[in-house]
């Protein structure tokens, strides 16, 4: 699992990452600011104590001049893996099904493919194993050209990553806030996969609203 | 749902003795359909509509009312289901439109307020009745039928609805029910599949839905009513996305549409790709016996038919039996000419009589390790259509009374006459389509992606 953690000062980023090793990955953390590489938000290969400082106000920076009023929590820094296929696992609610894990390739991929399936929250066991199957870039996850072969010990780690994601949701789409949990990366060889962010933001319901409806 | 659905007594508010009222039109389908319960005509002025007993209002009737009707303007719709309400009604069938759809949304929260006080299900605004041919019953301005079957159907809106009865006559296809549910405003399509779950007449459920109020609550009943009985859904609107899902960063992302895809097949729920597929599917899914296992093997006339069949299979997500069993593929091979192909494919050739058509099917429905076949017909003077279909229903039903029980379907090339043939072929247990070789593969996926669901494969 790489290591992470949440700054909220170039000191404090150089010396968080300096403890944790090098490379790491830095990432800004706003309820605001959804697309963070879009938002100049995210430096990969930071290498030293002192490029992390850097890094830590140019990303600062990059979140004011692309939202001035963004509410900006801090930089997270996080070791960085090399290899490995990266995967999204993360929940989302529906006005119409309420509570929903969603699984696919993470990072850009999933904005260019939308290659994303869902299941209704909590997911059982099978649920999760036939999300596996159920995007397109299945074949990724089984390893292709010459990569480990990583499919057939995935699933139970992917399914562990995603349990306690589906299992902690409530059920019905009235109650309380949604998080949304994202999984950035997985390391195949270690069968690991760890969350990266947790955002909780709330929304209204109206249930008078979801009973009225037109035909056309 | 029981007694709205299956009503002693009905009243129908707004009955009319002019012809060419909604009122007219509900009292005549419900009188000329052969409904036997008790019909209460309400109506404030006239003693009698259509020779029976009319009432100013459904507090005068002195027995128990099930059901009632509304076929009177929007405006007269809350006090009469006021009325309705006192009377213990259990449920309103809300033809008159003028609700929620026309931007009426108080008039609707209205009716909702009273179903509510009252404890009255409301069946919608602003939809075309409902049908329930087990009962007779025609609760409809629409035009009336009766050809009883087990296929229960509901749109959320009239012309599909209608597009329903069209192809149903016109395929000569039975139902159980048909229902309006329109605006929605109380029953919807999960209060539907809990009432067809019970009801013996219903062997199968196709809903056609342009959203789900309560997504969660339909998949929840979904996922245990599909285990007993197909369900399939026709969900339009695809392409719109909802607001609130665009609030959500991944939901955004893949679009409404994927969780509908993949919520629905997570709950057993075979989703019909357009209306005509959803027709196709209603007719043929029931007919079909549930296959044992995946091993379907396609026998054919046509060699080209032999080659699009193949596509549709996988397509459809069905399995051919590949590689066939050698002793199995001497077996065909005896009863084939020369030049014919063995394998899967069988091909037995174009200008076979009769009994080559029949010996190899019926070596297919003996042999444990087939499980379903798709046959592929070729219209030729030596085999007539209607000799082919004859044959075929014969061989199929004499092997299943010696227990050898297998889905099959046939697509059938050739003139004309393929037309009669397919639908004899239908009508006798063999879903058959002339001149296309993906509907009879498509019915036999979703029976297939049914059991699969259901945990019976």
């Amino acid at each position: 699992v790489p290591q992470e953690g949440v700054v909220s000062s170039a000191a404090e980023a150089s010396k968080l990452a300096g403890s944790m090793g090098f490379p790491v990955v830095m990432k800004i953390v706003s309820p605001d600011i959804l697309h963070k590489t879009e938002a100049g938000g995210v430096i990969v290969g930071v290498k030293s104590a002192d490029e992390a400082s850097k890094a830590y106000d140019t990303i600062i920076a990059n979140a004011k001049k692309y939202k001035a009023d963004a509410k900006i929590v801090g930089v997270q820094v996080q070791q960085m893996i090399k290899g490995g296929t990266e995967v999204l696992v993360g929940a989302m609610t529906d006005d119409s099904f309420g509570k929903l894990v969603a699984f696919g390739m993470g990072g850009v991929l999933v904005e260019v493919l939308k290659d994303v399936t869902f299941r209704l929250a909590p997911a059982t066991q099978q649920d999760a194993e036939s999300m596996l199957d159920g995007i397109q870039a299945a074949e990724m996850l089984k390893g292709v050209r010459g990569q480990t072969r990583r499919r057939p010990r995935g699933p139970h780690r992917a399914h562990r990553a995603r349990q306690p994601a589906g299992g902690r949701l409530p059920r019905d789409r009235r109650d309380g806030p949604e998080p949304r949990v994202r999984v950035p990366r997985r390391r195949h060889r270690r069968r690991r996969a760890h969350r990266g962010e947790l955002h909780a933001r709330s929304r209204r319901a109206s249930a008078l609203k979801r009973r009225t409806s037109s035909r056309r | 749902m029981n007694r709205i659905m299956k009503p002693k007594a009905m009243a129908v508010v707004g009955a009319s003795n002019e012809a060419g009222k909604i009122g007219n039109s509900v009292m005549k389908n419900l009188i000329n359909g052969g409904y036997k319960g008790k019909i209460y005509p309400i109506n404030p002025k006239d003693a009698e509509v259509m020779g029976v007993k009319a009432f100013k209002s459904v507090k005068d009737v002195p027995d128990e009312i099930d059901t009632a009707v509304f076929a009177v303007p929007a405006k007269f719709v809350a006090s009469a289901l006021k009325e309705c309400g006192e009377k213990k009604i259990a449920g309103a069938v809300l033809i008159p439109s003028g609700f929620g759809e026309t931007g009426n949304i108080e008039g609707q929260e209205e009716l909702q307020r009273i179903g509510r006080e009252y404890n009255i299900r409301l069946m919608g605004p602003n939809i075309y009745g409902f049908y329930y041919t087990p009962a007779n019953l025609c609760a409809t301005f629409c035009t009336a039928y009766d050809v009883k079957g087990s296929t229960a159907l509901s749109s959320q809106s009239g012309g599909i609805g209608m597009a329903i009865i069209g192809f149903s006559r016109s395929a000569k296809m039975g139902v159980s029910a048909i229902v309006g549910l329109g605006n929605k405003s109380d029953i919807d399509e999960d209060d539907l599949l809990l009432f067809f779950e019970q009801d013996d007449n219903t062997k199968v459920i196709a809903q056609h839905a342009e959203d789900l109020k309560d997504g969660r609550a339909f998949a929840e009943v979904a996922k245990r009513v599909s285990k007993k009985k197909p369900v399939i859904m026709l969900k339009a609107g695809r392409t719109a996305m909802g607001a609130a899902a665009a609030a959500s960063h991944t939901g955004a992302v893949a679009g409404t549409d994927k969780i509908y895809e993949d919520v629905l097949k997570q709950s057993g729920v075979i989703r019909a790709r357009s209306l005509r597929q959803m027709l196709e599917l209603s007719r043929g899914v029931p007919i079909l016996p549930t296959p044992k296992g995946e091993n379907v093997v396609i026998i054919t006339g046509a060699g080209g038919s032999g080659v699009l069949l193949s596509d549709a299979c996988v397509d459809n997500g069905l399995k051919l039996l590949k590689p066939m069993p050698d002793d199995l593929d001497a077996a065909f091979r005896k009863f084939i000419p020369p030049f014919g192909a063995a394998g899967n494919p069988v091909d037995i050739t174009g200008g076979e009589p009769p009994i080559t058509y029949v010996n190899t099917v019926k070596l297919g429905l003996e042999d444990d390790r087939v499980h379903a076949l798709i046959l592929g017909y070729w219209h030729t003077i030596v085999t007539p259509p209607m000799v082919f279909a004859r044959n075929m229903v014969q061989i199929v039903n004499e092997m299943k009374a010696k227990g050898k029980v297998k889905p099959v379907v046939a697509s059938l090339a050739g003139d004309v006459e393929v037309e009669e043939a397919a639908q004899y072929l239908y009508e006798n247990g063999i879903p058959a389509y002339a001149y296309s070789t993906e509907l009879p593969v498509e019915v036999l996926g979703a029976k297939y992606q049914w059991a699969r669901a259901a945990g019976l494969l």
